[in-house]
């Protein structure tokens, strides 16, 4: 599994809606799935899969998938 | 009609004062405004109302408008049912069958229903739901000396000054988030809402620069703030925070209390229920740090004894004081005459230390917590058999579990599936070749929680 698909799975996994809805301008508070309970759940994932440490800044900043790759390439995970 | 005189509670001593009572993202009122809105809509209504007391079903936000129709309907004397706007049509609709309001308000408007007198205790003022927006529990029936009695004590253990700005994140149809508006308003001191959540930037803006000074929340809240290293913010107006609405992860509390010590701010570990208006007891922030888990003593006024104690010193946990609840509603004729009784039965299993400090260790009832808000076992597995689903429940707090029995087959999972009452997060299906049975035949709930849910740990 490549990183993008890793991220895809961990927003996946943490919203418990379908990879594929997985897209770069899926935004949080937009889908019922991506609350704040699930958001809190995303951080956790985030964490676990990429193996960072997250500041309170950058979960906040998480916004959407796009944002969350360009917050994870701060970390030195890059997406190809 | 005749326009009698109104009695604005909580707040007496403020109604002329120009400091703010209220604050939203966009607007703030004084005390002064809050007294003319809430008298001008007592006169609207008293016009439009056809009956004296009213039994009224109110959809309240977390806003100023919302706070304003809330103490309006208390001032008249009405009797008010609190929901929460997020509940389901369905829960609404059970509601208006069950308790025949005469009036509904909410998003700004009042619709009369019918203009028949119900009978009503003098007593009964407020409805509280037992199920939050899960469903549609019995309700509460509270009278206003109970609230008086509960926000009294708050005031006098919680340091809560004139000068403070309380940020309420808590619903208010929520008697935890009720009690944190009554308890500022009493003290004269400012509340807080915002659209905001804990995710997003304008609520720690907010924090900062209103600022906040007190933050009040149920564990999933404080784990979203420890998730966000609110251990490792410098929020120097903050002065103290609370916890109540169950059990947080003892884990959790050491990191909080450790925070709070290290940054010279208060962290109250509280314990409650809608049964009591809100507070029963809480645990002196100075022993936070030594008792994790703990829920230390009853409130002023109040008082706790148990009953059938184990020899493991284990025992019912049973509360008295003024703030105990008239008694439960389910339908309207239930809100002619309450007999209250003096001792709650709280449904909690506790025991005290030599310091007089109680700790939950189990539960009576059956039922478990999900995001801070009450799920009946019993209510839930009627829910699926109303739709000819056999399903048994069991759990813990924020995760339920469904059992199945394996012949069911697998197309039971899809059945289950389309019932979505719950977040997903917090289901989990489970399946068993057969019932553990008691000896009289009945479901042995002890055995089956054991079978799928402490084996899975």
């Amino acid at each position: 599994m490549d990183t993008q698909q890793q991220l895809q799975q961990a927003f996946s996994d943490a919203l418990g809606i379908p990879a594929a809805s997985v897209t770069d301008d899926l935004t949080y508070n937009t889908i019922p799935e991506w609350d704040s309970t699930a958001h809190m759940i995303l951080i956790a994932e985030l964490e676990n899969v990429f193996d960072v440490m997250l500041d309170t800044d950058d979960i906040i900043d998480m916004s959407s998938v796009a944002q969350a790759k360009l917050i994870l390439q701060k970390y030195d995970v890059s997406f190809g | 009609m005749n326009q009698a005189a109104i009695e604005i509670p909580f707040f007496r001593a403020h109604q002329t004062s120009e400091r703010i009572a209220l604050y939203d993202d966009a607007d703030s009122l004084s005390y002064r405004a809050l007294t003319e809105a809430i008298t001008r809509r007592a006169q609207n209504w008293q016009q439009i109302v056809p009956v004296r007391r009213p039994v009224v079903m109110m959809l309240i936000d977390n806003s100023i408008t919302s706070v304003v129709d809330y103490l309006t309907a208390l001032s008249l004397d009405y009797v008010v049912l609190l929901l929460n706007p997020a509940c389901s049509l369905t829960v609404r609709e059970h509601y208006a069958r069950s308790l025949r309001p005469n009036v509904v308000i909410g998003d700004g408007t009042l619709t009369v229903l019918h203009s028949e007198t119900l009978p009503t205790d003098p007593r009964g003022s407020l409805l509280l739901s037992t199920s939050g927006s899960t469903g549609a529990g019995k309700c509460v029936a509270l009278s206003k000396h109970n609230l008086a009695a509960n926000c009294a004590s708050i005031v006098s253990y919680l340091p809560i000054e004139k000068s403070d700005i309380t940020l309420a994140t808590l619903p208010l149809s929520y008697s935890y988030g009720l009690s944190v508006l009554h308890s500022h308003l009493s003290a004269g001191a400012s509340i807080c809402f915002t659209a905001h959540s804990v995710f997003d930037k304008g609520f720690w803006e907010i924090v900062k620069t209103r600022p906040i000074h007190s933050l009040s929340g149920v564990p999933s809240f404080y784990e979203m703030l420890l998730r966000l290293r609110f251990t490792k913010m410098d929020l120097p107006e903050l002065r103290y925070f609370t916890q109540a609405g169950g059990k947080l992860a003892s884990a959790h509390v050491t990191q909080l209390a450790e925070y709070a010590r290290a940054t010279d701010k208060a962290f109250y570990v509280m314990y409650g229920q809608t049964e009591a208006t809100a507070r029963m007891a809480y645990l002196a922030p100075d022993k936070v740090l030594a008792k994790p888990g703990v829920i230390g003593q009853p409130i002023p006024g109040g008082e706790f004894k148990l009953e059938n104690v184990n020899n493991r010193g284990e025992g019912e946990l049973y509360y008295r004081g003024d703030n105990v609840m008239l008694g439960y509603v389910e339908q309207a004729s239930d809100l002619a005459r309450f007999n209250p009784d003096s001792w709650l039965a709280t449904g909690d299993i506790a025991s005290c230390d030599a310091d007089g400090d109680y700790a939950i260790t189990g539960r009576t009832k059956r039922m478990i917590k999900i995001a801070g808000e009450r799920v009946s076992l019993d209510a839930m597995e009627q829910n699926f058999s109303d739709k000819d689903v056999v399903v048994r429940c069991v759990g813990e707090d924020d995760k339920l579990v469904l059992v199945t029995l394996t012949s069911q087959g697998r197309n039971i999972e899809q059945r289950i599936q389309r019932q979505q009452i719950l977040p997903q997060r917090n289901i989990r299906l489970a399946s068993v070749a057969e019932w553990p049975l008691l000896a009289n035949g009945k479901i042995d709930y002890q055995s089956l929680q054991q079978l799928v849910v402490e084996k899975a740990c």
